[in-house]
């Protein structure tokens, strides 16, 4: 099971992602269990991660599952 | 990590890399850490790929970074051995600092000082020879030291000593003692004795404790008369001398003396001007010394010198000396004493003479002595009228005395 943590709008933790698909200042998209995460905002950073969390740091706008290819 | 959210852009003690990533596939990589759990930390990508990583992470993601085909640059690095690497001189201060406290813990384990307190009878330097030269010699290690054998000989050796402490304190060996307080010589033995005078004298006050009264206040007596005798009488009702005992004489017998005073005093001296002085400095380090700054010629000079001992606070003396030497070329000549000058310095000496008497015991009644000045000496003279204990024992030969009676 994936597991979003927010914290205030300059860091979110994702725990049980799968891998990272593309990483700019913009946008992170990353693979989970079943679907794809869309981490969007401005000045995104990768603070830091391991095998099972990512931590992204920036100024978080939206973060959105992406079901068959289209946001949901 | 999910609660920090500070950028680790300060000192780290362990060995970190700034890198930046270029060309190749950037997800993959970072794919490929989290597969084998490579940490990478503050990933942030502009142009390329910025990240910051531990020495360990770095050693294991070398063979992944060829496999992505991504290039990879240290940009920074810091930690402990960076900065050591970077500041060559933090070593070597190190080196210094831990050579300097090993020397320090090493010398700390020996006596370099010996202090002595509570001397009077016994001189500071003759108590610190004999410590030094027979017991503990500069340079003994600390724990060889026997406090209660050394106590024990220094009480066998200095017999007025009534009590004493030696301990350690730092690197000096700190020797107190209290010494005895010195027998009075009492005029009252058990043998049969008179009190006679010790000198000619005017009776002021006579008791007598024991034996019998031969004079009275008021009585001029000369040197050797008896005061008070040893011999007693004893008659019976019929005034018959039954009886005649010899009993060891006591009691206090102050009459008034006269002692003359007479000093004379040179008006002309000799006076040393040391205009020339000279110094040099001699450093000793344990036994090995360095003269620094020798005068040439310095056979000629007078000198004397101070010896100084390194000490890092009260106790914790260091084997390293400084000694300043002064050398003086001194001119003489000969001056003469102005009369004030030498009437004061006159007065002077009778004053410590005075007060040398006073603290024997004698009570000055007259003081009758002038200084006058003349033209090649400053003469003081005249008698001091004092008031003095007169009567010292004189051993009486029983049979004799028997025989007389």
């Amino acid at each position: 099971m994936t597991q979003i943590h927010f914290y205030n709008q300059s860091s979110v933790v994702v725990d049980g992602y799968k891998s990272i698909i593309s990483f700019n200042k913009q946008q992170v998209l990353l693979q989970c269990k079943k679907h794809r995460l869309e981490i969007n905002g401005t000045g995104l950073n990768i603070h830091s991660f391991n095998g099972m969390e990512i931590t992204i740091q920036g100024r978080i706008l939206s973060v959105a599952w992406q079901i068959g290819g289209q946001e949901s | 990590m999910r609660h920090s959210r500070k950028k680790d852009k300060h000192f780290s003690f362990s060995h970190q890399y700034y890198l930046t990533f270029h060309g190749g596939d950037l997800s993959r990589m970072l794919n490929l850490c989290k597969g084998h759990e490579i940490q990478l930390e503050n990933i942030r990508k502009d142009d390329c790929l910025h990240a910051k990583m531990d020495k360990n992470n770095w050693n294991k993601l070398q063979p992944y970074l060829e496999k992505c085909q991504v290039h990879a640059k240290i940009e920074a690095e810091t930690g402990f051995f960076v900065l050591l690497k970077k500041h060559k001189w933090i070593p070597i201060c190190f080196a210094i600092f831990v050579c300097f406290c090993s020397i320090l813990y090493y010398l700390s384990l020996f006596v370099w000082n010996i202090s002595i307190t509570g001397d009077s009878v016994y001189t500071k330097e003759e108590v610190m020879t004999y410590i030094s030269e027979n017991m503990v010699p500069i340079g003994t290690k600390k724990k060889e030291l026997d406090f209660d054998q050394m106590e024990k000989n220094l009480r066998e050796h200095y017999d007025q000593i009534a009590w004493i402490s030696c301990k350690c304190e730092g690197t000096a060996l700190k020797v107190d003692f209290v010494e005895t307080i010195p027998k009075k010589v009492s005029q009252s033995s058990n043998q049969p004795c008179n009190l006679v005078a010790s000198k000619d004298a005017l009776i002021t006050d006579i008791l007598a404790q024991n034996g019998q009264k031969l004079a009275s206040v008021g009585d001029e007596v000369k040197k050797g008369d008896i005061l008070i005798t040893g011999v007693v009488n004893i008659y019976n009702e019929y005034e018959e001398l039954i009886e005649t005992n010899c009993v060891p004489a006591s009691g206090f017998v102050y009459g008034q003396t006269k002692i003359k005073y007479y000093k004379e005093i040179p008006m002309e001296y000799v006076a040393k001007d040391s205009k020339d002085q000279k110094k040099s400095y001699t450093l000793q380090i344990g036994s090995n010394k360095w003269n620094l700054l020798k005068p040439k010629h310095s056979s000629k000079y007078s000198q004397y010198a101070q010896t100084y001992q390194c000490k890092i606070g009260n106790c914790y003396y260091l084997p390293v000396y400084f000694t300043i030497h002064h050398y003086q070329s001194p001119k003489v000549t000969t001056k003469r004493y102005e009369d004030e000058e030498i009437k004061k310095k006159q007065q002077n000496i009778l004053d410590l003479y005075i007060e040398n008497l006073q603290k024997k015991g004698v009570e000055i009644l007259e003081n009758n002595v002038t200084i006058d000045v003349k033209e090649s000496a400053c003469i003081a003279s005249g008698n001091l009228v004092v008031r003095e204990n007169i009567a010292v024992p004189k051993a009486i030969d029983v049979i004799e005395e028997k025989e007389e009676k």
